[in-house]
């Protein structure tokens, strides 16, 4: 007769929570030491929990190293591909403040001096070793005409040997038929410098008096003697004196002021500002 | 191989040598690659096309220089048809033959070359041969002597591959 089971689930639930309550009331609070059948289960787990704790530790470390890896590789690439850019872009930097200070220097000599000026970049050199010629992004259209002199801010260059609408040929002063009338700034002796094949760029100024003795480390400008190069204009220093012992004269031998292997911007000088500049000029003062 | 091809090779070698060359400068003279092209063409393939290299391109050189015309037409030509003779005497595998072909050839086209300048030059008074020889002849044969064995090798490897074209009937 007996048909309530459940009445029986009741009571033993009942029972639990009343034993369970009683239990934590009586282990609250920090105890002095734990029972005994706590301690055989710790101990009986300990080793258990040791292990497993020590696997899923370097589990754990090596997902975590390899996910560091990973995020580490993507980082190492980006940061690699950010170093090409500043690469590049210090390339860049380095050009453009080289350019600036070629741009600068060239702008001084222009502020500096009484001539009209037209800029120009050297787009191609010459093809062979005989004849050294650069070609210039300027030409007729540009108002270039032949005979101009083209000078950097380093000193002479050339001439202009022949135009075309949008370029001109500059021969150079080093080209072995090239001849500058000039002088030795110390000691005003005039003779003309030329340059010569096979001089590994240096100038050659012969004398026209056989008295002349210039000296090393002596200044070499133009002369302004001729129909081409104004007077002033700096051409290079002597490196070596050397005698001629056909002409009995002494020759010097001069390093060029301009360094025609490094050649890229030049100015070619179109015509003094004003009259008053080209008075200036012909009254024997340097420009 | 064809004139058109050739003009196109050549003007593509004075364009190279009219802007990076002047920057591989050794000893102070840069390498002619016009005149390169010739000796190796040359040797490779005989005088007749020696000479058809040297005269196309010398005269791309005369157009490009605009002085003297005829100079490096005259002067590649007679080095390349002289290289093509040597060319078909020698072994040409052997790597001594390309370097003494581009010594031989540079001081045979500069020599013709300073020649023909101090001859019509108005500077030839002072132009001193002694220092033209020193300073650029010898150099520049050199040089040209030492780079000739790779760009030869290269060109024979061309020819081998049939790249170059079928060269002309040679005599």
């Amino acid at each position: 007769m007996f048909r309530f089971p459940w009445k029986r689930k009741y009571i033993a639930s009942l029972l639990s929570v009343i034993i369970l309550t009683i239990l934590i009331s009586l282990t609250a609070g920090e105890r002095e030491s734990i029972t005994r059948a706590e301690g055989i289960v710790l101990d009986f787990l300990a080793p258990g929990q040791r292990v497993l704790t020590q696997v899923s530790g370097t589990v754990g470390g090596a997902v975590g190293n390899l996910v560091r890896f990973w995020q580490l590789e993507a980082e190492n690439r980006a940061l690699k591909e950010e170093l090409k850019e500043y690469a590049q872009l210090k390339s860049q930097v380095t050009e453009l403040r080289e350019e600036n200070q070629r741009l600068r220097a060239l702008l001084d000599f222009v502020q500096r001096n009484p001539y009209e000026f037209i800029s120009a970049e050297v787009v191609a050199r010459s093809p062979d070793n005989w004849f050294r010629e650069v070609v210039i992004n300027r030409g007729t259209h540009h108002g270039i005409r032949k005979d101009m002199v083209v000078v950097t801010s380093a000193g002479l260059v050339g001439r202009v040997s022949a135009v075309a609408p949008r370029t001109a040929k500059v021969m150079l002063i080093t080209d072995a038929e090239s001849g500058v009338g000039a002088l030795v700034q110390r000691s005003r002796d005039a003779g003309v410098v030329f340059g010569q094949a096979g001089g590994g760029g240096r100038l050659l100024m012969r004398f026209f008096s056989p008295e002349a003795a210039p000296l090393v480390g002596d200044t070499i400008v133009s002369s302004g003697l001729g129909p081409v190069y104004p007077e002033g204009i700096f051409i290079g220093q002597v490196v070596a004196v050397k005698g001629d012992k056909y002409a009995q004269t002494n020759y010097a031998e001069v390093k060029p002021a301009v360094d025609f292997n490094r050649l890229e911007e030049v100015l070619v000088m179109k015509k003094p500002r004003s009259e008053a500049a080209a008075s200036f000029l012909e009254g024997g003062q340097r420009p | 191989m064809s004139y058109w091809v050739m003009a196109g090779i050549l003007t593509a070698a004075v364009v190279l040598q009219t802007t990076i060359l002047p920057y591989l400068q050794v000893a102070g003279v840069q390498p002619d690659l016009v005149l390169l092209l010739t000796v190796c063409l040359g040797l490779l393939n005989g005088p007749r096309e020696g000479l058809r290299v040297g005269l196309v391109g010398g005269a791309i050189l005369d157009i490009i220089t605009g002085r003297y015309l005829g100079l490096h037409t005259l002067s590649l030509a007679a080095a390349g048809c002289l290289t093509g003779y040597y060319g078909k005497r020698v072994f040409r595998d052997n790597i001594l033959v390309p370097f003494t072909a581009a010594l031989a050839a540079t001081v045979l086209q500069q020599t013709i070359v300073l020649v023909l300048l101090k001859v019509f030059s108005g500077s030839g008074g002072h132009m001193m041969m002694g220092t033209a020889y020193t300073g650029l002849i010898l150099p520049l044969a050199l040089y040209h002597a030492v780079v000739s064995p790779f760009l030869f090798g290269r060109l024979h490897f061309m020819k081998l591959q049939g790249k170059l074209g079928v060269p002309v009937h040679e005599p």
